[in-house]
C-alpha cells in the first residue's frame, strides 16, 4: 500500500523530489522545538501548487497523514512529522512571482523565507514586509502566514494576519482556492484569509500569498536603556505610550540574556543593568533630536542606569542581529548538552506589564528554576524560556508544570496563553484551558467543526492545534 | 586521536546545536540538492547527534548513512557566520568524517565516499592527489630561483591539479557506472589514478601554470628572493579534508622533515588552501615552527596601473572565515574600481569547489548560482585568489586569476628584471 503511495507521488514530483531513505527523511524529525517526531513514510518537495494538489488528492484517497513544512523554525512542534504520514516540504517553491508598489503588495510563493522576501524589497523597491520574527532569516512565507507569527515589530506593525491580502490555498481534496484579494480592502464574505492564518497547517495548505508590504521608515533612532527593577521594565512602555511614543519594536532581555550575551557577543552593558530596553522609533532627519530628548525626559523619570541612543543604521542591524540569536545563545548556559529550553510565548495587555512581571519573576523563583526572561515588550509578550533536562522526567514535568502556570498568571492579567508562537504540539491543553477559563469552551467545539469542513479525513497536520479532530 | 577524542570533540560541537534552523538560510548545498534536509548544514547536526547517541548503545553495526551528508559539506563555515548557538556545521561534518575514517568497521556499510578513498591512497603512495610528479614542476622550466634561500615556494600542488581534475570529473559524469568501476579498482590499485594526466585539459594547464610563474614574476619584482624545489610534497590538505586524520599526521611529518632537510625557515604560500593548512592546521597536529606567508604580502612595495576596469572580486572562504586575509581587497581596491556582490565579506558564498571531485552536481549548482551573484554587480571582469575557486567560476568567461590581474597592471617602465629572468608578455 505504501509503496504504491510514494511511487504515486513519485510520478508527480518526480523521483529526485520524494525523500524515502529513513537517514535521508532522520532530518525531518525535527523543528526548532523540544519535540522530535516519528520518520514520515516520506518527504515530499513539490515545485507548484498543481503538483501539491495532486499530492494532497493521492494523500486524502489513502488517509495518509500530510504534515506542511516550510523553514522548520516552528518552537511548538508544528512541522514534526508522524510515521504514517508524509512531510510536505514547500521549500522548492521559493519565488517571488510579483511586486507591486503602486498597489502596496508582492505576490511570493511559500517557500519564500522572510529574509529573502525583505532583502530583494529593500534593495530593489526601499519598502519591506513588516512582522519580524526573530527566526526570520530562515522562516518561510508559508510558515509564519501558517502561525501567524509577529515578532520585533509587533508593537507597530501586528502580527502577519495584518499583512495578509489573499491567499492560494490547496485543501486536503486537492482543490485549489483563492481566498481575499491582492487588493488592500476586501469584503466578501466570512473572511476566509484570515481563518487559514494562524491555522498550523491544519486546514489547508498554503502555496501563495499576496502580501501588503510597506515603504521603509525613513530613519530609525533606537534607544538601549538599562534598569535595576523589573517593574520599571514595565513602567517605561506604559509612560512612553501615555507620552504618544507607538515604537516600531520594543524589547526587553533580563540580567541573564545581558550577561551571556557580554560573554558571547561581545555585548557592552553596565554591570547593575538587570533589565535592557531596546526600542526603536521612527523619525526623520528634522524630527529625531526633537524624539530624542522627550524620551529622555520620560524615561530618565525612571533613573535608569544607563541610556544609550543612536540612529546608525549599522549599528541598530548588529543589536538587532544579537536580539534575534539571544534564545539561541541562551543555550550557552547548559551544562549537558540534554538541557534545553522550553518557550513561554504569554501576552498580557501592557498596562497590566508593571505588576504582572513582578509576579512573573516571583512565580520563577518559587519553582527555582533557571528561566531567562526576554520579550517583545511593547505589545506585553514575554517569553521565557524555561531550562530542564531532556533526559530527566521529573525535571521536565516540572518546566511543563511552570510553563502551565505561566499561561494561567496571563489570562488572570487579561492576557492569553500563546501569542506567536503558535499552538503546535506544546500548548494544545493551554488552548483548551484558555477558552474553558474565558468560558467559552464552545469555540473549541467550532474548532473542531470547521476542521471537519475543511479536512473531514483528517491528513492535514492530525494531532496539532486539537489533540482530537 | 583515539575514538573518544573525536566523539567527545564532535560532541562538543554539535551538541551546542539547538536546531534553530539559521544555517538552512545561508547554506550552499542544501539549495543545489534541492533543500533536502541531509545535504544542508542543520541536517548535517542532526545527523552527527543522531550518530552520537548511536554510538553510545552500539558499536557496531550501525545502519545509519550518513558519508553522503558530510561528505558533501563544502566546510564554507557560512553556517558558523549566522548561528547564534557558536555552531559550525563545517567542522562537525569534517570531525564526523575523521571519526567515519578512523571507525569505519562500526557501519554496516563502508560511509567514506569512494573518490576519498581513492584520493587519499593515492596522496600517501605518489605525495600527490593524482600522482602526478613532473607535471607539477612544468611551469618553473624556464624559471631561475635562488636555491639557497631559507625562503621557499610552496605552490601546494593546487594550480596545477585544477588542469587534470576538470577532464577526470567529466569523464566520471560521462561514463556513469564505468567511473565507478574505476573508483573501485583504484581503491585497491591506486596507481591507476595516474591516469588522469591522460584527462589533462592543454589549455587551462598552460594558462594555471602561467598564474604560477606570474606569481614568481611579481616576487621578484618586489625583490624577494626564494627558492623552488619541483619535488615540493603535496601539503595533504585533502587528507585532512577528507577525515584521514592519522595519515594526514603522518603525511604532516614527512613535509616537515622534506622542509627541515631544504633549510627552510620562511614558506610561500600561493593559495588559501595551502596557506591556511600551513599556517594554521599543521600547528594543531605537529610542531611545526616555519614561517607560513603568502605571496601578496610582498607586494607593497610594487607599482600597478590603475586600471580603468570594474571588477568583482569573489572572495574564497579560507580568507573570509578561516584564517582572515584582506590584503586581496587592498590590493585589488587600490588599482581598479570593486564592485562587491550582494554576499561578500563574511557573508561572502562559496563557489563549491571543495566538494567538486566527488560531488560535481552539487559543485556545479553552487558555482552557478555564486556567478550570478559576481555578474549581477555588473563588473566586467571577476577576479578570484585561488585555483579551486578559479577552475569552478571559469567555467563561464571573464573570470581571472588574481596574478594574472596584477601581472597585466604591472607598471612594466618600473620594473627591475633580474638578468636572465623572463619577462613575461602580455
Amino acid at each position: 500500500m505504501s509503496k504504491d503511495i510514494v511511487e504515486e507521488l513519485r510520478r508527480i514530483v518526480g523521483d529526485e523530489h520524494v525523500i524515502t531513505s529513513a537517514s535521508e527523511k532522520l532530518p525531518y524529525k525535527y523543528d526548532a522545538s523540544l519535540f522530535a517526531g516519528e520518520i514520515p513514510l516520506a518527504v515530499v518537495l513539490p515545485g507548484d501548487s498543481n503538483e501539491v494538489s495532486e499530492i494532497l488528492k493521492v494523500c486524502n484517497e489513502n488517509r495518509v497523514p500530510v504534515v506542511p513544512r516550510g523553514g522548520g523554525t516552528s518552537l511548538t512542534g508544528g512541522p514534526v512529522p508522524l510515521a504514517n504520514g508524509i512531510v510536505l516540504s514547500l521549500s522548492r517553491m521559493d519565488r517571488i512571482l510579483e511586486v507591486n508598489v503602486e498597489d502596496n503588495y508582492a505576490l511570493v510563493e511559500a517557500g519564500v523565507r522572510l529574509g529573502q522576501l525583505n532583502d530583494h524589497l529593500k534593495e530593489n523597491y526601499g519598502y519591506f514586509f513588516p512582522p519580524d520574527p526573530a527566526s526570520s532569516v530562515a522562516a518561510t512565507v508559508g510558515g509564519v502566514i501558517a502561525n501567524d507569527s509577529s515578532g520585533l515589530t509587533g508593537v507597530r506593525y501586528g502580527s502577519v494576519k495584518n499583512w495578509v491580502l489573499g491567499l492560494e490555498v490547496v485543501l486536503a481534496n486537492g482543490q485549489i482556492l483563492r481566498f481575499g484579494n491582492k487588493t488592500l480592502k476586501y469584503r466578501v464574505g466570512y473572511d476566509l484569509t484570515s481563518l487559514i492564518v494562524g491555522s498550523e497547517g491544519t486546514l489547508g495548505v498554503i502555496t501563495k500569498a499576496y502580501l501588503k508590504i510597506w515603504p521603509k521608515p525613513e530613519k530609525i533612532v533606537r534607544f538601549l536603556i538599562y534598569l535595576d527593577e523589573i517593574s520599571k521594565v514595565g513602567e517605561a512602555i506604559v509612560r512612553l505610550k501615555k507620552g504618544r511614543f507607538a515604537p516600531i519594536s520594543a524589547e526587553f532581555i533580563d540580567k541573564s540574556y545581558i550577561d551571556i550575551l557580554k560573554k558571547i557577543e561581545n555585548f557592552e552593558a553596565p554591570d547593575s543593568g538587570n533589565y535592557a530596553l531596546i526600542i526603536d522609533l521612527e523619525c526623520t532627519d528634522e524630527s529625531v533630536n526633537r524624539i530624542v530628548e522627550n524620551v529622555l525626559n520620560i524615561v530618565n523619570s525612571l533613573n535608569p542606569v544607563d541610556v544609550q541612543h543612536s540612529d546608525d543604521p549599522v549599528m541598530i542591524e548588529e543589536l538587532n542581529r544579537i536580539r534575534k540569536g539571544a534564545g539561541s545563545v541562551l543555550l550557552h548556559m547548559r551544562e549537558k548538552s540534554t538541557e534545553t529550553t522550553i518557550t513561554s510565548d504569554i501576552i498580557v495587555p501592557p498596562s497590566h506589564l508593571p505588576s504582572f512581571l513582578t509576579a512573573l519573576k516571583n512565580k520563577i523563583e518559587e519553582y527555582k528554576m533557571l528561566a531567562p526572561m526576554l520579550g517583545h515588550i511593547g505589545e506585553g509578550n514575554i517569553h521565557v524560556d524555561i531550562f530542564c533536562d531532556l533526559s530527566d522526567e521529573q525535571n521536565l514535568k516540572k518546566a511543563m508544570e511552570l510553563l502551565h502556570e505561566m499561561g494561567r498568571m496571563a489570562l488572570e492579567h487579561g492576557g492569553s496563553v500563546s501569542a506567536e508562537h503558535g499552538i503546535g504540539l506544546e500548548k494544545r491543553d493551554l488552548l483548551v484551558e484558555e477558552y474553558r477559563f474565558r468560558k467559552s469552551e464552545e469555540a473549541v467545539s467550532i474548532m473542531r467543526q470547521i476542521k471537519r469542513i475543511f479536512d473531514p479525513n483528517n491528513i492535514l497536520n492530525p494531532t496539532k492545534v486539537l489533540k482530537e479532530p | 586521536m583515539s575514538m573518544k577524542e573525536i566523539v567527545s570533540k564532535l560532541d562538543e560541537e554539535a551538541g551546542k546545536c539547538i536546531r534553530c534552523g539559521f544555517c538552512e538560510a545561508v547554506c550552499p548545498t542544501l539549495q543545489a540538492k534541492d533543500y533536502s534536509l541531509y545535504y544542508g548544514a542543520r541536517g548535517r547536526v542532526i545527523l552527527a547527534n543522531e550518530l552520537l547517541g548511536l554510538l553510545k548503545r552500539k558499536s557496531n553495526g550501525i545502519e545509519l548513512n550518513v558519508g553522503n551528508a558530510f561528505y558533501s559539506c563544502l566546510e564554507c563555515s557560512l553556517c558558523h557566520e549566522i548561528c547564534p548557538a557558536d555552531v559550525n556545521a563545517g567542522n562537525v561534518s569534517n570531525i564526523a568524517k575523521q571519526l567515519i575514517v578512523a571507525n569505519e568497521n562500526i557501519f554496516e556499510t563502508s560511509q567514506i565516499v569512494p573518490a576519498a578513498k581513492v584520493l587519499s591512497n593515492t596522496i600517501m603512495k605518489y605525495k600527490n592527489p593524482l600522482g602526478l610528479r613532473r607535471e607539477i614542476a612544468e611551469w618553473s622550466k624556464e624559471l631561475k630561483f635562488d636555491q639557497n634561500s631559507d625562503t621557499v615556494l610552496l605552490t601546494g600542488h593546487m594550480y596545477q591539479i585544477m588542469a587534470y581534475t576538470q577532464g577526470l570529473i567529466e569523464f566520471f559524469q560521462k561514463t556513469g557506472r564505468y567511473g565507478v568501476l574505476f573508483l573501485k579498482i583504484s581503491e585497491k590499485v591506486p596507481g591507476i589514478v595516474r591516469f588522469s594526466k591522460y584527462f589533462v585539459d592543454r589549455n587551462l594547464k598552460k594558462r594555471l601554470d602561467a598564474c604560477i610563474k606570474n606569481v614568481s614574476i611579481l616576487l621578484k619584482n618586489a625583490g624577494v628572493e626564494f627558492s623552488y624545489f619541483g619535488d615540493e610534497p603535496y601539503p595533504g590538505t585533502l587528507l585532512y579534508e577528507f577525515g584521514y586524520i592519522q595519515e594526514f599526521v603522518e603525511y604532516a611529518t614527512q613535509v616537515r622533515e622534506w622542509l627541515k632537510d631544504k633549510n627552510i625557515r620562511r614558506i610561500i604560500a600561493i593559495d588559501p588552501h595551502t596557506y591556511h593548512i600551513l599556517g594554521s592546521i599543521y600547528k594543531e597536529y605537529i610542531q611545526f615552527d616555519f614561517e607560513v606567508v603568502h605571496y601578496l604580502d610582498f607586494l607593497s612595495e610594487l607599482e600597478f596601473r590603475e586600471s580603468e576596469d570594474t571588477i568583482t572580486y569573489h572572495e574564497p572562504c579560507i580568507f573570509t572565515r578561516k584564517k582572515e586575509y584582506n590584503l586581496p581587497r587592498e590590493i585589488l581596491g587600490s588599482i581598479a574600481n570593486v564592485k562587491y556582490p550582494v554576499n561578500s565579506g563574511k557573508n561572502s558564498v562559496c563557489c563549491g569547489g571543495p566538494v567538486e571531485s566527488i560531488f560535481p552536481e552539487i559543485s556545479e549548482r553552487v558555482s552557478s548560482k555564486r556567478y550570478r551573484e559576481l555578474r549581477n554587480t555588473g563588473a566586467r571582469k571577476i577576479i578570484t585568489a585561488c585555483p579551486v575557486c578559479f577552475l569552478n567560476l571559469h567555467r563561464q568567461k571573464e573570470v581571472l586569476d588574481i596574478s594574472e590581474f596584477l601581472v597585466d597592471n604591472l607598471a612594466w617602465e618600473k620594473a627591475n628584471f633580474e638578468q636572465g629572468y623572463p619577462v613575461y608578455l602580455i
